[in-house]
């Protein structure tokens, strides 16, 4: 009889421990999935932020920059297309084209001494320049947890808990081929403050 | 024939019998703070988002501070008295760390960090043994300062002193709760009455404004790491100790058992 006791103690200790495991893993894998969707809204705060500095810059800017029309709808139109974006692919190739609309926009404001010289237009432009590295700090952030929820689901012993309840492989946040690109900037002959953007 | 048995033995089998079972829980609760670990990234200060975070950057102090036995100048430090027992082994009789917020500078930004609650895994520190009489000064006045457990009857037996600090400029890695800096600047004020606040005190405090966030203990998740090893060797010695306390905590209950069991099933104990 002692020794039914000792056993049935032994294969309590075993059977705890095992199904004690696999809710750790069943935890750490559900705990990784929040930290995704909380990455991803993470991101979410800055866009809105960059979002509402959006209007503030071109009002600043279109007194100045009259003759530019092209890089603000170049702006706009990729402020739409952001607002529109649903999916993580869609919200990246939105996200990209903004940054790069963004990034024209300061290399053509460049050709405007007036502007450049305008307090709020500085200020704004720190700002946006702030936001912009902050998103993409938040990105690689992003990425790498889902980077480490793929890994984990494909790992022994967590992709058996994985497969077990369905967990399909979280969606990286990938860069244009565009953006990979050099912003080329030719400036139009006879122009003296304006500038036009390859 | 059976002997006479130690009378400590009985006593020992029913500690290890309630003991096996909470290290065996502890072992878990490793394992999950393992887990935590790897499965957080690391984040850019400039960045970081609120809630959970993971950052690692150099120590910059925010007040000027000296640790206790070494009077050496330190941005966070943390040390412990402990007596020497019957059998050769020391029992730590008192534990404390320091409170002041400090600075952890990356190339994006800072942060500030409140200390008060963190586990700290700083490996490097000084250790000296002595007498309880002979007590350095350093020590002597610590102690008439912090009372311990024990009280005056800690200088009948040989004591030990260990300090570990953090200094400023040193890499450490910090796994806490960020929290938006407005709310917690306000705590600096007390530091005014502190008497330290000299010059260079003041100019540290000017930091204050370019802090981004504050990471310290949250309230839902208490998991709060304050490490000079690196992420990999945390989570690799976190693990080691998991294992061992998940097959150790177990083994030890059976031990225990196991003596009671027999020891029932030969009367021993009438």
């Amino acid at each position: 009889m002692f020794a039914e006791i000792f056993w049935t103690v032994a294969i309590g200790f075993v059977i705890v421990g095992v199904v004690g495991y696999f809710l750790s893993i069943y935890n750490g894998l559900v705990a990784l999935k929040n930290n995704i969707a909380r990455s991803w809204a993470n991101i979410d705060v800055l866009l809105k932020q960059r979002h509402d500095e959006l209007p503030k810059l071109v009002k600043t800017c279109e007194g100045y920059m009259r003759h530019e029309r092209e890089v603000f709808d170049k702006l706009s139109e990729a402020r739409g297309a952001l607002a529109q974006a649903k999916t993580v692919a869609e919200r990246a190739g939105a996200e990209n084209q903004l940054s790069r609309a963004l990034g024209q926009f300061f290399a053509v404001a460049e050709n405007y001494p007036d502007l450049k010289a305008n307090q709020s237009f500085l200020q704004l432009q720190s700002r946006i320049t702030d936001i912009e590295n902050q998103i993409a700090d938040r990105r690689e952030f992003y990425n790498d947890t889902v980077t480490t929820f793929n890994t984990r689901i494909q790992q022994i012993p967590d992709s058996v808990v994985a497969d077990w309840l369905s967990f399909k492989p979280g969606q990286l946040f990938h860069v244009d081929e565009a953006d990979r690109k050099d912003v080329e900037i030719q400036f139009t002959q006879g122009q003296p403050a304006g500038g036009k953007v390859a | 024939m059976i002997g006479p048995i130690d009378p400590r033995l009985p006593l020992a089998a029913t500690v290890a019998l309630a003991a096996g079972p909470v290290v065996f829980y502890r072992g878990f609760r490793h394992m999950n703070t393992c887990r935590l670990i790897e499965n957080t990234p690391t984040a850019r200060i400039r960045s970081m988002p609120m809630g959970l975070v993971e950052i690692d950057g150099e120590v910059v102090p925010r007040s000027a501070m000296v640790a206790p036995f070494s009077g050496q100048p330190c941005a966070y430090w943390e040390v412990d008295v402990a007596v020497r027992g019957r059998r050769g082994g020391w029992s730590v009789v008192h534990r404390n760390q320091s409170g002041q917020p400090f600075y952890l500078k990356d190339d994006t930004g800072q942060a500030l960090v409140y200390p008060h609650g963190a586990t700290g895994r700083i490996p490097h520190g000084t250790e000296e043994t002595c007498l309880g009489l002979t007590l350095p000064d350093c020590y002597a006045h610590y102690l008439q300062e912090h009372p311990t457990a024990l009280g005056p009857a800690y200088r009948l037996s040989m004591m030990r002193f260990r300090e570990r600090k953090l200094e400023e400029g040193e890499r450490v890695y910090v796994l806490g709760t960020a929290v938006p800096r407005a709310a917690e600047v306000v705590i600096s004020e007390p530091l005014q009455a502190t008497g330290t606040d000299d010059w260079r005190a003041l100019r540290l405090h000017s930091l204050d404004t370019e802090v981004d966030a504050v990471v310290r203990r949250g309230s839902n998740q208490t998991t709060f790491i304050i490490s000079q090893t690196s992420e990999r060797d945390l989570v690799m010695a976190l693990r080691w100790k998991a294992l061992g306390m998940i097959c150790g905590g177990p083994a030890l209950a059976l031990a225990a058992l196991g003596y009671w069991l027999s020891a029932l099933s030969l009367g021993r104990l009438r």
